[in-house]
């Protein structure tokens, strides 16, 4: 039986060695890449006391802009007598620090934006939060030397615990 | 290892990025409503100063037991010459969810200890307002008398003509 050979049979190997090339350099393209942009994470985490508010900020560094792409976050719902009701309490307003800008309009509900969302305090019985896991569109770009500025208020009766993460990319700024 | 030529070309094009983000900012926009007839709606006024939002995300949520079946949103600009921009859209096919994350006040409510579900889905909306324009969310269902309160989160970017130390006051 006369079978036709298979295309990578009839490849010169010198195609091969050229595409081999290419690939390498395209990758140490990419490694390079990663000296002007990489991956970045900013946790900001707050302790809240009951009816009272707290201001957290997290200064840039100067070498890069932070491109911040995406928010996820968590919480605790304590009420009083370190209940836990399942309700959020909890607003936050977010400023860009360098500009002076608010991204905001007033104080946001947390439960409104953040996943995976409530969590539970060590020792308190209940659910914990069953919704999904689902970051949420955050596109900012906050400038070297500057900050990312959360002001936080808690209207429940206990003391409440959040953490907010911020997902984006540095951008080398020199 | 990057050249010094495209170090500092990327370096550049770094720092452009920042400077056209200044005139296109993130902007979120969150306003409560009690409501007090079975169909309820908020207006946005865009400042001068805004030449354009686009407005990519709504977050609904409401802490009750109503069905969404029965919810209507619309969303509506008086300019573009455009009435109606989409209509009669049902929350639960957008993906939007109950968000149970308040006291109850009766039985009927879900939002026991321990029953928080915590997100409500964002709403794909991706509708352009110029300045000056009013763009109005309306929102229509059975049962919406009975809701507590319904929160609604939009997110979008401005493009405006002042740079720093302002943002734009929603102005709901």
């Amino acid at each position: 039986m006369n079978m036709s050979p298979l295309p990578y049979r009839s490849t010169p190997l010198k195609d091969f060695e050229k595409l081999k090339a290419d690939f390498m350099q395209e990758n140490q393209r990419a490694l390079d890449m990663q000296t002007l942009r990489w991956l970045y994470f900013i946790p900001v985490h707050s302790v809240i006391s009951a009816n009272d508010g707290d201001d957290q900020q997290v200064d840039i560094k100067s070498d890069a802009h932070f491109k911040c792409l995406w928010v996820t976050g968590d919480y605790t719902t304590i009420g009083a007598e370190q209940a836990d009701v399942g309700a959020c309490q909890i607003t936050v307003r977010v400023s860009d620090a360098s500009q002076d800008l608010k991204l905001m309009n007033s104080a946001v509900p947390l439960d409104l934006f953040l996943s995976p969302g409530r969590v539970l305090n060590p020792g308190i019985a209940g659910n914990p939060s069953n919704s999904l896991f689902n970051p949420f569109p955050f596109g900012h770009i906050f400038a070297a030397n500057g900050g990312i500025l959360c002001e936080f208020q808690n209207a429940a009766g206990g003391e409440n615990a959040v953490n907010l993460l911020f997902v984006g990319l540095k951008l080398r700024a020199r | 290892m990057l050249t010094d030529a495209q170090l500092a070309a990327g370096i550049a094009e770094n720092n452009k990025a920042l400077d056209e983000s200044l005139s296109n900012q993130l902007y979120l926009i969150y306003e409560r409503l009690i409501p007090d007839s079975n169909q309820m709606r908020f207006m946005i006024q865009f400042p001068r100063s805004c030449t354009e939002y686009r407005l990519d995300y709504i977050n609904i949520s409401f802490p009750s037991n109503v069905n969404l079946n029965n919810f209507f949103f619309v969303v509506t600009s008086d300019s573009f010459g455009v009435k109606y921009v989409s209509e009669n859209l049902r929350l639960n096919q957008l993906g939007a969810k109950v968000s149970l994350f308040t006291t109850p006040n009766s039985d009927n409510d879900l939002a026991v200890a321990g029953d928080q579900k915590g997100f409500s889905s964002m709403i794909p909306v991706n509708l352009k307002f110029k300045g000056t324009e009013q763009a109005t969310i309306f929102l229509r269902g059975a049962g919406l008398i009975d809701l507590e309160h319904v929160d609604f989160l939009l997110s979008g970017h401005q493009k405006s003509r002042v740079t720093r130390n302002e943002g734009f006051d929603g102005n709901i």
